[in-house]
């Protein structure tokens, strides 16, 4: 064997084996780092506090096991050129709608739901699915959630043709980004179908809506929402777009919101086609909702 | 000869440099905190640690998002408004063993620690015991010690929310076996 070849060899074998024990002399924090895989892609937590901003959906949905009890209450108009006023203390008096709902988590993706509202005395029941979640990589940049309901009107046989007449669905798809820890932006397509509409109205209407929830301080959010139906006036009915402004305010183990609107009711598939109050007119609404949580089981 | 003898002898001491390493994917953390409303505990099983025993150092990570709560409301609390799990997504821990145990002997050493322990984008020095245990190749850690909270910029709303204590107890139990590569 030639000496100074099997010097070489020897130089490299001692020059990788070096390399090697670098790595080991390495900071050990930063080589744990690279060996551990968890923590790199998390579903993004809190896009929204609740169901809903203020008249649409979020694409939040009850956790697994747990129950929400929602208590919705939307008062009178508050502009006198609308029917409030003094006289009945800004619509302080009058209740133009209030739900009452019970909302499951059947698992953390999946929620089903029932109600009864005042308006139009709907029953309603519900699913909201969480198609796809955002995660805090760039792997899912955006929450998907699917919304479906039905509604039954226990309207007085009197006032109803056919059973069948008392029902309406709607359909939305729910898209949210979380931008920040701060500010989430969610948009919504839907689709409300009635069986039995006035004459010259229509039975499907396609909508689209839109909100924000921007959080100014640490427990101070702006809310924010609107939607739009694609649809023309009716003799004798003017529509507006439903808008919601409010102040959302967290004290750790509940969220507070101070919400108005210029919405007719509080089911989708009422404001959505029955929204005839302008802001401009006053023809806004004093609006909160009492939500209690409560679990079942352990996880 | 001479050639090939100093060859195995860095093959040995490159094995006995692997050796020195263990690691651990699994541990433990769980912190519990007595409050006038609730007491809260929340439990982490996917601790990464790390232990040179040739340098006695030590490191730890732990994920916040990782910690269950019986709660989910309070989980997303935990995450989203106290450790901003999302600005500062992990803790970490690291320290050198200050006592000197003989790694090769089994049996069972409390040892004390000091090194840097950073929460929510705040970096502590601290110092705290643990108690290794060594059979053979494998080696468990146990610790017990107090965090308290404001140290680490943790701010709760006191008036609105006194649902959370001003200490809290974290347990510690890792298992470390040798890192292979």
């Amino acid at each position: 064997m030639n000496l100074s070849i099997s010097r070489h060899v020897l130089l490299t074998v001692f020059i990788l084996f070096s390399a090697g024990s670098l790595f080991a002399q390495d900071d050990l924090l930063s080589k744990l780092e690279s060996v551990s895989e968890d923590g790199k892609s998390e579903y993004v937590l809190a896009s929204f506090k609740g169901d809903k901003i203020i008249n649409v959906n979020t694409t939040e949905t009850v956790k697994k096991q747990n129950l929400d009890v929602r208590i919705h209450h939307l008062f009178g108009n508050i502009g006198k050129e609308s029917g409030g006023g003094f006289h009945n203390l800004y619509g302080f008096d009058q209740s133009q709608d209030i739900r009452i709902g019970f909302h499951y988590g059947l698992s953390d993706r999946l929620m089903a739901g029932l109600s009864r509202s005042k308006r139009n005395e709907n029953f309603e029941g519900l699913l909201k699915f969480k198609l796809l979640q955002q995660t805090t990589d760039k792997k899912t940049p955006l929450s998907i959630t699917l919304f479906g309901n039905a509604t039954f009107s226990a309207k007085a046989a009197s006032l109803v043709d056919k059973d069948v007449h008392r029902l309406t669905y709607n359909t939305q798809v729910i898209l949210a980004r979380k931008f920040s820890s701060k500010f989430s932006l969610v948009l919504i397509p839907s689709y409300l179908h009635r069986n039995f509409v006035e004459a010259e109205d229509e039975n499907d209407i396609i909508s689209i809506g839109g909100g924000f929830r921007w959080k100014f301080t640490k427990s101070t959010s702006i809310i924010a929402d609107y939607f739009h139906s694609f649809r023309s006036d009716i003799p004798g009915r003017e529509f507006f777009d439903p808008i919601g402004l409010g102040v959302e305010i967290e004290t750790g183990g509940h969220v507070f919101s101070i919400m108005f609107t210029n919405a007719s009711g509080i089911l989708e598939n009422d404001y959505l086609v029955n929204t005839e109050d302008d802001w401009a007119k006053g023809g806004i609404k004093f609006s909160f909702i009492v939500s209690r949580m409560f679990k079942f089981g352990k996880s | 000869m001479k050639k090939l003898l100093f060859l195995l002898t860095l093959i040995y001491w490159q094995f006995g440099q692997a050796q020195s390493v263990f690691i651990e994917k699994s541990g433990t953390v769980s912190f519990y905190s007595e409050a006038p409303l609730e007491n809260i505990e929340a439990v982490h099983s996917g601790v990464n640690a790390i232990l040179n025993t040739q340098t006695n150092e030590l490191a730890f990570i732990v994920t916040i998002r990782g910690f269950k709560f019986e709660k989910e409301l309070m989980q997303e609390h935990f995450n989203e408004k106290y450790l901003e799990s999302d600005k500062y997504p992990k803790a970490t821990y690291k320290c050198n063993i200050v006592d000197s145990i003989k790694w090769d002997v089994p049996g069972t050493y409390e040892v004390g620690s000091t090194g840097t322990f950073s929460l929510h984008g705040v970096d502590k020095e601290i110092s705290e015991k643990g108690t290794f245990t060594i059979a053979g190749n494998k080696i468990n850690l146990k610790s017990e010690f107090k965090i308290a909270i404001a140290d680490y910029n943790i701010s709760i709303p006191k008036l609105l929310f006194q649902n959370i204590a001003d200490t809290v107890l974290v347990k510690l139990e890792c298992n470390f076996e040798p890192f292979k590569k």
